[in-house]
């Protein structure tokens, strides 16, 4: 058996000849929790579009490579794609409403989605599987469209969906971003139970650091197309390494109640093509050497990295 | 002699339905509130709640079914928001949408100073005081909306508001699309206008943890009714409500 389930190693990925993120390496265990946590444009969709393989999308991988439980995924073709898509990796998106057909019953799309992986679709399992995640009405849920439910109610049918084809990895791009809290927390602790009782190993892609708290073994601080932090999730929280990462995290509104302190200016659109730290034009230690600091994320303590760790406090 | 000084704005058990008939769906219950110069109050609720459609009632954008608004002891219930926009200024979630993007951000602010006062004398210098009040650089006033991030025209936004010098400020959802570093900036700099210019606003969020950092009261909605109304230490350390509660619990800090 594999020793991980996903790894991304040395990704490079491009729209056109426009860079995206670069030089992107983690790998997810089986039954790990993954997050990757960053704000708006900083490549979190990208990556999980170049997992997926989305040729349409535009994404185009130029260096690296995926490798799912010891395969290597990173240019598969089309037909090999399709079969691996759902019954090996599900993927939940912020908003599942397009990805199902609005005004067809839940019913119609589960078989059809079975179908086409060759599966069959069974009423019982999956009034079982319902119940089994506590869904209410579970008896004549399969009976609905998907224009009568819920946004949450939406994400957690898609996921019920996931369950029934089987798949090891889950890929989540901001599924729970714009739910309302409480069915927020509703899905965040269906999927936390899955990975317990499915073994599921789950690459979560949130700009919500609170989320990430509750649901990650793992995190990732992604900045301007690259990883600038990368560990042990508790690691990662009670000891930022690098200056972004504090940054966010005292951007946060805590229990404490005091003002969060905010972060002028904005990431680079083309931080993915600089050489030297992009950080550079935001951060409060830099230095003229910063501009031609090569990139690197080093392992500055055990299970924890970094790709800088200036004014760190210990 | 006693002082009897009205509240700036109350809000007396008002109402709003839409549809009539069988059809009628009443979207705000019984809702009254008062607020008194130089307070913020923050509302809570999840989405579909009724906050939007109470801003829109109290800024006269839409008719109330049933009971009065009050400014300043005046009652105004009924106007047109032409006539009580020089009291309220609006500012919504999506505001690059609010921005003409065919003229700059400075353009934008002096039609509505001419269109709410009449009075452009002085209309750069305000202008830029506002535009550095809001911690940026009043040379931004010259680009056009798309040419600023999502903050940036966020906090030109309520520059804007501000130019025409209104009593009040009714935020909906006015950090909910944006980054939280730049939500963080825009909370900063609206802290500061309140301890500089005693600011009144009401703040409308889904975000309780957000509220609690800035506001003097927080009012919880559910399902079109205020269903509990107090300080940030009422609210998120003795709530009474069972709703309050959910909502306090379903709240993830960073831990
Ligand atoms: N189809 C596209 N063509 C060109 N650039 C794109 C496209 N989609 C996204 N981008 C750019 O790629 C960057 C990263 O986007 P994305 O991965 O969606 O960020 P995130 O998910 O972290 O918010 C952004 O600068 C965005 O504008
Ligand atoms: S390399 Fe320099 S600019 Fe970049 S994060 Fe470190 S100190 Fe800041
Ligand atoms: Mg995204």
């Amino acid at each position: 058996m594999a020793n991980n389930m996903l790894e991304i190693n040395n990704l490079t990925v491009t729209y056109g000849d426009f860079k995206i993120i670069t030089e992107v390496s983690f790998a997810v265990k089986p039954g790990e929790i993954v997050c990757i946590a960053g704000e708006s444009g900083c490549g979190k969709s990208t990556l999980i579009k170049a997992v997926l393989g989305i040729k349409q999308l535009g994404t185009f991988i130029t260096e690296g490579s995926i490798i799912l439980e010891g395969r290597d995924i990173t240019h598969l073709g089309a037909e090999e794609r399709r079969q691996i898509l759902g019954t090996h990796i599900g993927y939940v998106p912020q908003n599942t409403r397009g990805s199902f057909n609005n005004i067809r019953s839940y019913e119609v799309q589960y078989q059809e989605a079975m179908r086409s992986h060759g599966l069959k679709f069974n009423r019982d399992e999956a009034i079982k599987i319902f119940n089994r995640l506590n869904f209410p009405d579970s008896d004549r849920l399969l009976w609905y469209q998907p224009w009568e439910m819920s946004g949450g109610m939406n994400q957690r049918m898609a996921i019920a969906l996931a369950v029934l084809l089987g798949p090891k990895l889950m890929l989540c791009d901001e599924a729970t971003s714009v739910l309302d809290v409480t069915s927020q927390k509703e899905v965040i602790e269906e999927l936390s139970k899955l990975r317990k009782e499915l073994g599921w190993s789950i690459l979560f892609i949130t700009h919500n650091l609170g989320v990430a708290s509750h649901i990650a073994d793992k995190l990732g601080v992604m900045y301007a197309g690259r990883m600038v932090e990368y560990g042990d999730i508790r690691k990662v929280l009670d000891d930022p390494i690098h200056p972004y990462t504090r940054k966010l995290l005292a951007a946060i509104p805590g229990k404490d109640r005091k003002l969060p302190v905010g972060l002028e200016g904005r990431p680079p659109l083309d931080g993915a093509e600089w050489t030297g730290c992009n950080f550079v034009p935001r951060c409060e230690y830099c230095t003229e050497s910063c501009k031609t600091r090569p990139y690197r994320l080093e392992e500055i303590a055990e299970g924890h990295f970094a790709s800088c760790s200036e004014g760190r406090t210990v | 002699m006693a002082t009897c000084e009205a509240p700036l704005l109350e809000v007396r058990n008002i109402a709003k339905s839409y549809g009539k008939g069988k059809k009628a769906k009443e979207v705000l219950k019984d809702v009254s509130l008062t607020l008194n110069e130089g307070e913020v109050l923050g509302i809570i609720g999840e989405s579909g709640c009724g906050k939007s459609v109470l801003l829109n009632l109290i800024s006269c954008l839409e008719p109330l079914s049933s009971g009065r608004l009050l400014f300043k002891g005046e009652d105004y219930t009924g106007r047109k928001p032409a006539s009580v926009c020089r009291w309220f200024q609006v500012i919504f979630q999506d505001s690059e949408a609010a921005f003409d993007p065919k003229i700059t951000v400075r353009e934008s602010m002096r039609e509505n100073l001419r269109l709410l006062s009449g009075n452009v004398a002085d209309a750069d210098r305000r202008i830029e005081e506002m535009v550095s009040l809001m911690g940026l650089d009043p040379k931004l006033a010259d680009r056009y909306p798309r040419q600023l991030s999502g903050g940036q025209v966020q906090r030109m936004s309520i520059a804007r508001g501000l130019v025409t010098e209104p009593n009040m400020l009714l935020c909906d959802e006015i950090t909910s699309a944006l980054d939280v570093s730049a939500q963080a900036m825009i909370l900063q700099y609206l802290y500061q206008l309140r301890k500089q210019r005693g600011l009144t606003m009401i703040f409308v969020s889904h975000d309780l943890a957000l509220c609690s950092t800035f506001c003097d009261r927080i009012a919880i909605m559910n399902e079109g009714r205020i269903i509990e109304n107090g300080t940030p230490h009422q609210i998120m350390d003795e709530p009474q409500q069972e709703y309050t509660k959910l909502l306090l619990d379903a709240v993830l800090y960073v831990r």
